[in-house]
This record gives structure tokens, sequence and C-alpha cells, in this order.
């Protein structure tokens, strides 16, 4: 196996949040314990319903807070330990393209300004050279020069999104954080916008970190696919091991509720009960407990390890080390 | 970067393809125009010109915007060329003609068409000159305080925290002690001349700059392009002032352009008690002071100087609030 261009350990990341001037802040774990390592040209997929700490864990890699505890690795080197001339060099490493289009780009910046700044903070090269660059990235997301003096209100959200790209791109970074990055985007515009980041793989050799709620698009984008619930992997392994055998209930669940495009299909729907846990105050044990079917009287008081059982990790007492996806049935407590 | 291109070239895919046509085209002359466009810094000439076409558009709607507008460049015009359109010069006494009418009252001359003061100078010449006064001292108040303002309200902005606090809490004090009071005390503090009553009604109209520059900065630092720019590797100063200030421009246009009405009358009013610009200095407000007593038996000289301190006022304020009307919706679309 190549060496990881990203590799995170034990990635932590607590909040503390104000309740009232006289009561004591209270805190919020919103990643605890997450660890992947991710190849070159590899696609990592994490995936979990809102408030699953799959924002916090993108800011953590892009470096824009630290981390609360646990180390993170780019191209083998800490990147807590790096100078401030040393993490500039990795902000270049690690670039990002985020959820909104709308949002994303400066209304008043140009988009040939916007590709263009990363280059003029990051680099000296001269304005004529950061045009070239510019321009070329732009012809490579599928913009035209023309459309280098013009402002982001006059693009709609998929060319908007290219532009997106094309400034995270810009500085060529190994590794590109995709905070859901076709959400916001129509269906029809969606699939050019995946093939898109599919042909900018191959060819500028960078590495994805792909957030989604979308199984669908995940199934295509990923290699690597890890589920988060409450801040916490419940489930991490090659795509094709978790989509064919869900050992985690709670990905089994997720899987159950993804549409099909075929009206004849009948398959197994499984639907949770109740809400995602406050995280001010996550149950006790394994943090799916309360909604889990098969939960048994140990997942309410030990947290399962993340554990390598049928070609994955999964975090769950009653996940059987077979290849088989788990079944669904309540299992008696004493089985 | 070039050696990574080339081995991508080797494994032709549709994006290489893509980015070889872009090659070709390079040298070619079909970039070029759009190359000279951006090199001259005015990138933004199409847009920006039909951005400025779009908000002319808005504010000509606004019939008295224009009007005021108008006033005001007139006044402006006025205030440029006066040692060419003012009859007579402003301090100069023409001591047989004290308390002339004007021309249209009984007695009145073209000599001097406006009347004369107690002391016999020409009154429209000094309503000319006094132009400069009014309308130097409300441009510097404004240009100074948004300056100062942008920094502070950025400052406090970014840095949030105990800098937040001290210099919120600073324009607090500010606000809470009544306006022209305060001015009263800088004047009486440092003592009054022209130069003064700018730094006294600066300090007097600091706080709204610094509330609106902070507000605006604040809504745009949550949002996403800000997040965007730090991941690019943005600086915190850049951040400031070239990623987030263009975008907090729009509520302080309309507030500086209202300010400065503002400013000549805390100025009127500090000059009329004799604490501002002084004698012989044609100031409005110190006209209005020195002619009061006369108001029964020469009432046109307490009563131009009032007019005029009336238009401009009223001017600035129908084009502040045509400006408004022009660039608020364009912030909310934005």
């Amino acid at each position: 196996m190549t060496a990881p261009v990203m590799e995170a350990v034990e990635l932590t990341q607590t909040y503390e949040v104000a309740r009232g001037f006289l009561s004591a802040p209270a805190s919020v774990k919103a990643v605890s314990g997450i660890s992947f390592r991710l190849a070159p040209r590899a696609t990592l997929a994490v995936v979990g319903e809102s408030g699953s700490g799959k924002s916090t864990l993108a800011r953590m890699l892009t470096m824009i807070e630290p981390p609360g505890s646990g180390a993170l690795f780019i191209n083998g080197a800490d990147v807590a330990e790096a100078d401030a001339a040393t993490r500039r060099r990795y902000r270049g490493e690690v670039q990002m393209v985020f959820q909104n289009p709308y949002g994303s780009l400066n209304p008043r910046q140009t988009i040939g300004a916007a590709i263009e700044e990363p280059l003029l903070v990051n680099t000296s090269l001269s304005s004529a050279e950061r045009r070239r660059q510019a321009l070329e990235m732009m012809t490579r997301v599928g913009l035209r020069a023309e459309h280098h003096a013009r402002y982001p209100h006059m693009f709609s959200g998929g060319q908007r999104q290219r532009i997106a790209i094309a400034r995270a791109l810009v500085l060529r970074p190994k590794i590109l954080v995709l905070d859901e990055p076709v959400s916001a985007l129509d269906v029809s515009v969606r699939a050019q916008v995946l093939n898109l980041l599919v042909e900018l793989q191959e060819s500028l050799d960078v590495a994805y970190v792909f957030v989604s709620h979308d199984l669908g698009v995940v199934r295509h984008m990923a290699d690597d696919v890890m589920v988060m619930y409450l801040g916490r992997a419940v489930e991490r392994g090659p795509r094709d091991a978790i989509f064919d055998a869900p050992k985690h209930p709670y990905t089994r669940a997720l899987m159950s509720a993804t549409p099909i495009a075929d009206p004849g299909a009948r398959r197994e729907r499984i639907v949770l009960e109740g809400e995602l846990p406050s995280p001010f105050n996550p149950p006790s044990g394994c943090p799916f407990n309360p909604r889990c079917p098969l939960v048994m009287e140990r997942c309410r008081a030990e947290m399962p390890p993340l554990e390598r059982k049928g070609g994955r990790l999964v975090a769950c007492w009653a996940a059987q080390d077979t290849p088989g996806p788990t079944p669904m049935q309540r299992q008696p407590a004493f089985a | 970067m070039a050696e990574r291109l080339i081995d991508n070239a080797t494994t032709p895919t549709l994006a290489d393809e893509r980015v070889n046509a872009a090659d070709a085209v390079d040298p070619s002359g079909a970039v070029l125009p759009l190359e000279e466009i951006a090199a001259s810094s005015v990138e933004a000439v199409p847009a920006e010109r039909s951005a400025l076409a779009g908000f002319w558009a808005a504010f000509r709607e606004n019939r008295g915007a224009v009007a005021g507008l108008m006033v005001v460049l007139a006044i402006a015009i006025l205030a440029v060329i006066a040692p060419l359109v003012a009859p007579h010069a402003p301090t100069e006494q023409f001591r047989d003609f004290v308390q002339t009418p004007p021309v249209w009252s009984e007695g009145g001359s073209w000599r001097f068409p406006l009347g004369t003061d107690a002391v016999g100078r020409d009154i429209l010449s000094r309503l000319i000159y006094g132009a400069r006064i009014s309308l130097g001292i409300g441009v510097s108040v404004m240009l100074v305080s948004v300056a100062v303002g942008i920094v502070l309200g950025l400052a406090s902005a970014f840095l949030r925290g105990l800098a937040d606090t001290v210099i919120m809490r600073v324009m607090d004090v500010i606000t809470a002690i009544p306006s022209l009071v305060l001015a009263i005390l800088v004047v009486a503090v440092l003592g009054p001349s022209l130069v003064n009553t700018i730094v006294a009604v600066t300090v007097v109209y600091l706080p709204r700059y610094v509330r609106i520059v902070r507000a605006a900065a604040l809504a745009e630092l949550s949002k996403e392009y800000v997040v965007a720019a730090r991941v690019a590797g943005v600086g915190t100063l850049r951040l400031m002032f070239v990623t987030v200030l263009p975008n907090c421009l729009a509520p302080l246009i309309v507030q500086a352009a209202l300010g400065v009405s503002d400013a000549i009358l805390e100025a009127a009013a500090l000059g009329f008690l004799g604490l501002g610009a002084q004698p012989p200095t044609p100031e409005w407000g110190a006209m209005l002071a020195d002619s009061r007593e006369f108001i029964r038996a020469a009432p046109w000289i307490v009563t131009l100087p009032g007019l005029a301190i009336l238009i401009t006022v009223v001017a600035i304020n129908l084009m502040g609030d045509g400006l408004r009307d022009a660039l608020d919706p364009k912030l909310r679309r934005s």
C-alpha cells in the first residue's frame, strides 16, 4: 500500500457552549476519536445525518480549526508540530469545496480574482502567470475564458460550484475536502459536477474526502466509506463491503432509506425510531442504543470499540465476523 | 506544475483534451484581449459599468433624490469656484453700505444682491465662501469618521473578545452623552477653532460608523465565502479589507452621505455658540450668531445664512435617501 497523503489519528473536537450567565458551560463532543488513512487519488466518503459531526471533521481536516485532541498527518508530517511557514504550505495541500455555491463565493469578486486569490496569497507568481494558471483551471472545470471578468451572481449553481472547484484546485492540492458539494444543486447538474470531479481526480492526482448524506452519490464516488453517528465512526471500510453487507444497524437503516429507481423492487425498509440524541447528553454505552433495533443489555453499558469484522471496521456488539450483512431481526437478549 | 500536466497528457482523458485545447488557445490571440483588460486593474469594467448603470437607473426613479443631488452639486461647484463668482471679498467692509437690504426690498441695489450685514460685508459673497467651509467641514468629518469607523468596526468584528468589548463600550459612552454637549466639551478642551470643530464633530459621529461597519462585518463573517478565503490561505488583514469590507460598503455609503448633513448642522451649531470658526471667517453658523440681534431691524442678515444651511442639509438628506433606496435592494439581493 502506498503511503497515505492524509492520516487522522483519534481526532476529537469538543465545544464549550455557554448556557446562560450562571450555569456552567456545557461541553459538546462534536467529533470523537475519528481515525482514517487516505491514500493518494483515493476517495473517502464520510456519511451521516445532520449533526453527526461531518462538517466539524471537515473543518479540522482543512485546518480551519485545530483538533481538540488527536493528530493529523499530511504527507506523513504532523500538522500540529509544524511552524507557521510549514503550515502555510500544508494549506496549499488541503483545499475545500463548500456545500452552498451561493454562499462560498465573494459576491464582490470577479471569478478570475477569486480563482487567482489562492495563488496571490500563497505563491509569488507574476500576475500574468497567475492569470494563465487561472484560465487553464477554468478550462479544466468547463468554464470559458470570457467568464474571467464576471461576477458570481451571473452564474448558475452548477457553474458556481465549478468556479469553487477551480478555486480549490488552482493550488494543485493533494487533498480536496468536499463538504456536500452537490447537495445544493439541481439533480440534472449534479451528475455533471460529479463526473467533473471524477475526471479531475484522475488528471490532477488529488485525493477526496467526500462528505455527503446521499448514499447514491457516495456509491458512485467512494473507494472507502466512513459512517458517522453522533461524532463517532460506527462503520468504516471499502465501499463494496459496506454497501453489499452493512454490518452496523445504523448503516443498514441508512441504506434502506435510499430511494432506488425501480418501482418493482421490493426490499426491507428499516425505519429508525426517535431523534438523534442531544449531543449535550449522549446516551451511555453505544450512542445508537436508544434507536437500535438490535439493542442488548451490553449496548447500554459498554461502548463498542471499532473492530475489524467481516472485512471492515465496525463498532457494534451485535455485528458478527461473517461476510454477510447483520440481520435486522430482533435477537433474543441472551443468544 | 508543467511537468505534472505533461504526465497527465500520456493518459488521454476528456479533461486532458480540454487542457490541451486551452494550451493551444493560450498563445494565440483568442485569450489576449481578455488578459489586456484584466491587466489594467479595471478587470471588472463591463460588469462594474452595468452595476453602476443599474444603480443610476434605481436612483433616477426618485425625483427628490435627483433634485437633491443637483442642488448639492451646484453648491459644491459654487464653493469650488467661489473667487470667480463672488462679487466681493468675503471680509471686505463697505462702511457706507451697512445693513443694505437685498435687491428685492426697498433701498436694495444690484451692487449687493443679498444686502450687507451689520459691518457692511456683502452677504452673497459671504454665503458663497461659507459654502466652502460648511461643505469642507461636512466632507472632512465624514471622511475621517468613515476611515476611523472602518478600522475600529472591522477590528471589533474580527478580534471579538476584549478588543470588541472595549471599542463598543467606548462608543456607547460617546452615544450616551448628548451630541452637542459632547462637541462643546471637546472644543472646550481643545480650544475653539475650525480644525477643532472638525475633531469634535468627528468624535460625536464616530459611533454610528463603527456600529454599522461592525454589524455588517459580523453578518458577512458568518458567510461561507469568508471561510473559503481562510482555507485558501488569505491572511486576516486581506480578509478584513479586501474580502469583507467591499461587502459592507452599501449601508456605509448611505450613512456617510447622510452624515455630511448632520456634520454641517453640528458645525453650524458650534459656530452659532461661538465655539466653531472664529470671526471674520464666513461660516454660516457664526454668521447666524453675529446677526441675531438684528432680527427685527434687518431680518435678511439672519435669515439668509439660515436658509443656506436649510437648503444644503435638505438637499443632502434627499440625496442620501435616494442612495439608500437605490443601494438597499442590491444589498438584499447579494
